[in-house]
């Protein structure tokens, strides 16, 4: 029984530390050692749950946007903040958010951030994609339904697109994990702000790569394989619902 | 004539600096079959949506005037257009089935404003397919696609949908136009059978579906409202030149 207890205290003490980056970023202290599973998971973890949040928030304010009176005049701004270079912002928003309220750039901040960012996008394309069935949700809204009512009605025309849509995000967000994770990771190991005045993206990472700090990028493969399996799985599941909506499905 | 279920009052509508309506003041009987009719553009489409505040919807869009149901002004502050289009429901030109199941579309009315039991939402989609005249073509494949339909019952479909709220008004946008002639006539047996518990204002742009289906009549010409009055009257002894040179067909 003791030792039974040991070991779960141990895989504990051992997991917990996954929540926040330096335990996440195994090898820290250990540059030369061996390629780990690290930034390999905080990649996943973070475009993951970065998907998860700007698809459900922006797939249901793109509906909701596209069947109210005056949702139009969003996309304007939407479209700026869309261009927004985000790998950067993002890096850069980490450390802001760290430095003013004291938080841990840990994988929920890192995600809160990604998702944040890829939000305008997903709203973007979602309302172009719902408004495109307009005829249909005014159809809907003449029975009196509100525009997330509207939205939901002619869910079962853009599943498809909506299936793309979660592609586009997923692609993306696990691109700028990634490059967060080894920005991150560099900067644990250095012990200071990569992104400084001269310094590029691609320079800290040339940097990481002489000196023999970037893991090897072939563990990356896996990672993009399973979070493009995860929103092809999203997708699906999004059409299926669809199918069964129309009733196609029994 | 019956009481005045909705009453117009100086209505005119913009859309931005354009003027769509002018100035347009009249009272639609409860129970009754009103046309009304135009040459394009003339204003038809807008009349009817800015009864149920459709037009809400269109940017740059924007009224003066009053619309009241039953004496209550649909544009007052506070008025709420959801509810509103419970009450005044709409039946668009072209079938416009949702992509879910021919019972989903009946039901989806009916769960929008609250309506949670399934036993309550067989009865409804089976009295709403009844009065739509199509229960007895869909009643053994209620869980089939709505686009498995004709378009003629998939707009038979859209009428049983927007029954379905159990609205006091029904506003008809051209219902007939995209359908062959026997669907046609079908959409008017039924606009016939619906007055006697509905208020019914249908635009067409087909004259003698109009006299063949309405009460009233009202012609409308380049936004303004030029005559109005019962069917046989307009038809046979209009009052105004401009709508005696439109129904003989002198233009339009």
């Amino acid at each position: 029984m003791a030792f039974r207890r040991g070991i779960a205290r141990y895989r504990v003490t051992q997991l917990l530390p996954l929540l926040v980056w330096v335990g996440v970023l195994a090898g820290v202290g250990r540059p030369h050692g061996p390629p780990d599973m690290g930034p390999l998971l905080a990649s996943v973890l973070t475009a993951l749950t970065a998907v998860a949040a700007s698809a459900a928030l922006g797939v249901a304010a793109g509906g909701a946007l596209a069947f109210s009176p005056g949702g139009s005049r969003w996309r304007g701004p939407l479209s700026m903040s869309a261009a927004l270079p985000s790998v950067v912002v993002g890096a850069v928003m980490l450390h802001w958010l760290g430095d003013a309220f004291g938080l841990s750039p840990g994988i929920g901040l890192v995600a809160a951030g990604l998702a944040l960012l890829c939000l305008p996008q997903t709203v973007l394309l979602a309302q172009e994609s719902f408004g495109r069935c307009r005829a249909t949700g005014e159809a809907a809204q003449a029975l009196g339904a509100r525009p997330s009512q509207a939205a939901a009605a002619v869910y079962g025309f853009v599943r498809r697109e909506l299936m793309g849509i979660l592609l586009g995000v997923a692609g993306r967000a696990l691109g700028e994990a990634a490059l967060v994770a080894l920005l991150a990771q560099g900067l644990l190991e250095r012990g200071r702000l990569a992104l400084q005045a001269g310094t590029t993206l691609a320079s800290a990472l040339w940097y990481l790569e002489i000196t023999g700090r970037l893991r090897d990028a072939r563990a990356f493969w896996p990672a993009a394989l399973l979070l493009v399996l995860s929103a092809i799985a999203a997708g699906v599941a999004a059409v299926l619902a669809g199918e069964r909506r129309e009733g196609r499905l029994r | 004539m019956s009481a005045a279920k909705i009453s117009v009052e100086n209505l005119s509508l913009w859309y931005g600096a354009a003027q769509g309506l002018k100035d347009v003041s009249v009272e639609i009987p409860e129970h009754t079959v009103t046309a009304i009719i135009g040459p394009s553009g003339c204003g038809k489409s807008s009349f009817l949506r800015t009864l149920n505040r459709m037009n809400d919807h269109v940017p740059g869009a924007r009224i003066t005037g009053k619309v009241l149901l039953d004496g209550e002004d649909i544009y007052a502050r506070g008025q709420d257009p959801a509810r509103l289009r419970k009450r005044v429901g709409m039946v668009f030109q072209r079938p416009n089935p949702f992509p879910m199941t021919i019972y989903q579309n009946i039901a989806y009315g009916p769960r929008v404003h609250g309506q949670r039991s399934e036993a309550r939402l067989r009865e409804i989609v089976e009295q709403s397919l009844r009065r739509a005249a199509l229960w007895d073509e869909v009643r053994d494949k209620l869980q089939k696609s709505a686009f498995e339909l004709s378009g003629g019952q998939q707009q038979r479909l859209c009428i049983a949908r927007a029954l379905a709220v159990e609205p006091e008004v029904l506003l008809m946008d051209e219902p007939a136009s995209a359908l062959d002639p026997v669907a046609t006539a079908k959409i008017e047996e039924l606009t016939e059978s619906l007055k006697e518990n509905y208020t019914l204002i249908v635009v067409t742009h087909n004259m003698q579906q109009a006299g063949r289906i309405s009460d009233h009549t009202a012609f409308f010409l380049s936004g303004e409202l030029i005559e109005f009055g019962p069917t046989r009257d307009i038809f046979t002894r209009p009052r105004d030149r401009r709508t005696e040179d439109y129904v003989t067909g002198r233009f339009g």
